[in-house]
């Protein structure tokens, strides 16, 4: 990241060089790079990520304090609104497979991952809020204000997580094991929801791993188009002004977030087929 | 022991047909070719293969039809200017392309046109929030908007056109605070066509303090209705209320203008050659170094495999944005060529990844053992046996790379670091159309369209060529 040519004091007027000297003095810019490593990487042990460059007096922490929690809850809410919309989605289409609702699904879940999120974004509030004037434009204030930024955000992995519920679901309900229940006269309730889901859901719970990770870090686009004070756009502008810290600050958050999801995906897998050890 | 010999009338004729069941009857098909004729049987993969070439070639050709229709115009205009000393003004004509044209006087005209009847030819376009009226003659629509009248300084002629009864009319929107409400007034013939329209900030301030010195209170809803209840697009000829009378298609810019009046059909066709490309070379890049790469690795494996995936999962680790800005600014440039080399720098990691997996499994083949007892070289094994066998999943995997190609640029032309504004792709398109979505929506659909079209189609090739290549998944 040092690499990248100018640097979070770069402005465009010249500072004079007694202060660029005091400001370098002060954040240790001028230590070697090992030292200034050692340095941040202790600090990250105690969950200090050092002072945000470019916003004068604010902590990489106290930021992340302030605009995580934001893009923490819209994308929990969407994550769960993927989960209880997408997954019955592709059940129900599997199960009735080319009829209309499976058209319907497949339909949409087609379109769905076609559509870009600031697409699907700005159509909306064009349509909802300046043609019919039914939900507020920005903020996240209200219950009703979740409706459009959560779509948007959720959008693609609904649609992605319908289809893959799909073809998983279409896949093991050909299995013999399948055909074995029918014929032990079993209810199609138990040979749905016991035999074939908890395999089907397999390669779903290994999309929605990570998925969970990157929408609870915010997008900036949603957060852009809604007025959302969240952490995607957040990135993207500390990205721009070279805030070194606040970059890392963010990358490790999300690394951090993203771990945890792999890890539990990791153990509700033991959960779901008693077949993968963790230990082998 | 004696062998028993078998008397020649024991023996039989085989008949003509029982040999022909042994002849193979249909033509033997190669692998791809038997791919090719499942993908035909795809009736929307074939949809989404003509949609593609369809777009490659608008895309590509028609820019440069546009161009070369165009060259003896713009070689015209640079020689009236250099002849007149303008060398600076006719060095930047070589960005004169239609998609850069700017004509401020038909900005934001919309692709279908209401239009209001003046006389039997004539009729005349109300730009809404701007409160121009472009005129409309024969259907031809007028390259400059009609000459607005100052009524201070026209007060005489605005006067005497309207009779006493017709400035009724006006007054009863005089009432309505003086600061946020105006006419416009334009001369179209002989008749004077006026049109009321507000400064929507002040009509608000206006409003709320209004509302304080009465001592009510209005919320924010109240004021937005308030607003709302302000007639606007009432159009007068003469005194005389006027509806829309006739609905024209925009002739002159198929998809109507943006708001410089670049026409959006020009620049989506731009558009389309850019997000094209950058989808071609990104999977290019993606394919010459993910395929060696990831070859080289499986095929060699334990410590050269080991050093190579950490390496990758290195690069795969940082975020696309840093790769983007830090590539822009080692190259001091931002536009295609940073975009397409940063998409192919994270691209190729993952193709990468699905070479070495399927060199893995293909290598413990015996065909490989037997090559390597030939003596053939590891370049020989990798390029002849290797990379050939693990062809169909890398096809499918570059087929669905394209549509993420397109999804990216246009995602970081979106957020302002991918192409650079004046050039026209579909990311820059959607966000200069966000910024006045509300006023003109039609500016964000075409390019929304084509994002999404060309994106399924994308989708639906892939999806039929995994069908095709990939035999594990063949019904």
């Amino acid at each position: 990241m040092r690499a990248l040519p100018g640097g979070p004091f770069t402005r465009e007027k010249q500072l004079p060089p007694e202060i660029e000297q005091a400001i370098i003095e002060k954040y240790h810019l001028n230590d070697p790079l090992i030292v200034q490593f050692k340095d941040y990487f202790l600090g990250v042990l105690r969950l200090d990520l050092g002072p945000s460059y470019t916003r004068k007096g604010e902590t990489v922490v106290g930021l992340l304090k302030l605009t995580f929690p934001v893009s923490a809850r819209l994308g929990i809410v969407a994550a769960t609104f993927v989960m209880i919309l997408g997954m019955p989605l592709g059940i129900i289409s599997a199960l009735k497979q080319n009829s209309w609702e499976d058209y319907i699904v497949t339909i949409l879940a087609t379109v769905g991952v076609a559509v870009p999120s600031f697409v699907i974004g700005a159509g909306l509030r064009y349509f909802l809020t300046t043609k019919l004037g039914l939900l507020p434009a920005t903020g996240l204030d209200t219950a009703a204000s979740y409706i459009m930024p959560v779509i948007a955000l959720s959008g693609f992995s609904l649609a992605f997580v319908a289809r893959l519920t799909r073809s998983s679901m279409l896949e093991v309900l050909r299995q013999d094991y399948i055909r074995t229940a029918r014929a032990k006269g079993l209810s199609e309730f138990v040979v749905i929801g016991k035999h074939a889901l908890k395999n089907a859901l397999l390669p779903v719970i290994t999309y929605m791993g990570p998925m969970i990770a990157a929408v609870m870090t915010g997008s900036f686009v949603v957060e852009r188009l809604f007025g959302i004070p969240g952490m995607g756009d957040f990135f993207v502008s500390s990205v721009q002004s070279r805030d070194y810290t606040m970059i890392m600050g963010t990358v490790i958050l999300y690394a951090a977030l993203y771990i945890v999801m792999i890890f539990l995906v990791d153990i509700i897998y033991v959960y779901i087929d008693p077949r993968i050890k963790l230990n082998d | 022991m004696s062998v028993k010999k078998i008397p020649t009338a024991m023996w039989e004729r085989v008949p003509s047909e029982s040999m022909e069941k042994d002849v193979i009857a249909r033509p033997s098909l190669t692998y791809w070719q038997d791919a090719w004729r499942r993908l035909k049987q795809n009736k929307l993969a074939m949809l989404g293969l003509i949609v593609v070439v369809i777009l490659i070639i608008w895309g590509y050709f028609g820019t440069v039809v546009v161009e070369w229709k165009n060259k003896a115009e713009y070689n015209a205009e640079y020689e009236r200017l250099v002849a007149a000393g303008d060398q600076a003004a006719a060095d930047a004509l070589y960005v004169l392309q239609p998609e850069r044209k700017v004509n401020n006087g038909n900005a934001n005209l919309p692709a279908i046109l209401d239009l209001y009847q003046i006389n039997e030819n004539t009729y005349f376009y109300l730009i809404p929030y701007e409160f121009k009226i472009i005129l409309v003659e024969d259907g031809q629509i007028a390259d400059e908007p009609v000459a607005e009248m100052d009524y201070r300084r026209y007060k005489k002629e605005i006067n005497a056109s309207l009779t006493e009864e017709e400035f009724g009319h006006i007054e009863k929107y005089l009432t309505l605070p003086k600061a946020m409400q105006q006419f416009k007034f334009f001369q179209v013939g002989d008749d004077i066509v006026y049109v009321p329209y507000y400064f929507w900030k002040e009509a608000r301030v206006q409003f709320e303090t209004d509302a304080e010195e009465s001592g009510q209170e209005l919320t924010k809803d109240e004021v937005d209705k308030k607003l709302k209840d302000i007639p606007v697009y009432h159009v007068f000829i003469d005194g005389e209320e006027i509806e829309t009378s006739k609905t024209m298609i925009n002739n002159k810019y198929w998809f109507g203008t943006d708001q410089l009046g670049r026409d959006i059909y020009s620049r989506v066709m731009y558009g389309a050659r850019i997000s094209l490309t950058v989808a071609f070379v990104a999977t290019l890049v993606n394919f010459i170094i993910g395929v060696f790469y990831g070859g080289i690795s499986g095929y060699i494996g334990g410590t050269v495999d080991n050093v190579m995936m950490r390496i990758v999962d290195i690069i795969s680790t940082v975020p696309l944005l840093i790769y983007v800005i830090l590539i822009q600014v080692f190259f001091d440039q931002t536009g295609l060529f940073t975009i397409c080399l940063a998409l192919g720098i994270v691209f190729w990691v993952r193709m990468a990844r699905l070479v070495r997996g399927q060199i893995l499994s293909i290598k413990e083949q015996e065909y490989i053992l037997a090559a390597r007892t030939i003596g053939a070289s590891t370049g020989r094994i990798l390029s002849r046996h290797l990379i050939p066998n693990a062809m169909g999943p890398i096809i499918v995997s570059l087929a669905m790379s394209i549509p993420s190609a397109i999804f990216t640029e246009a995602f970081l032309s979106f957020i302002g670091i991918g192409i650079a504004v004046p050039v026209a792709s579909w990311g820059t398109m959607a966000q200069e159309a966000t910024q006045n979505l509300n006023a003109y929506p039609y500016q964000l659909f075409y390019p929304a369209l084509f994002i999404s079209a060309t994106v399924l189609a994308f989708n639906f090739l892939g999806d039929g060529l995994r069908d095709a290549l990939d035999p594990r998944l063949r019904k």
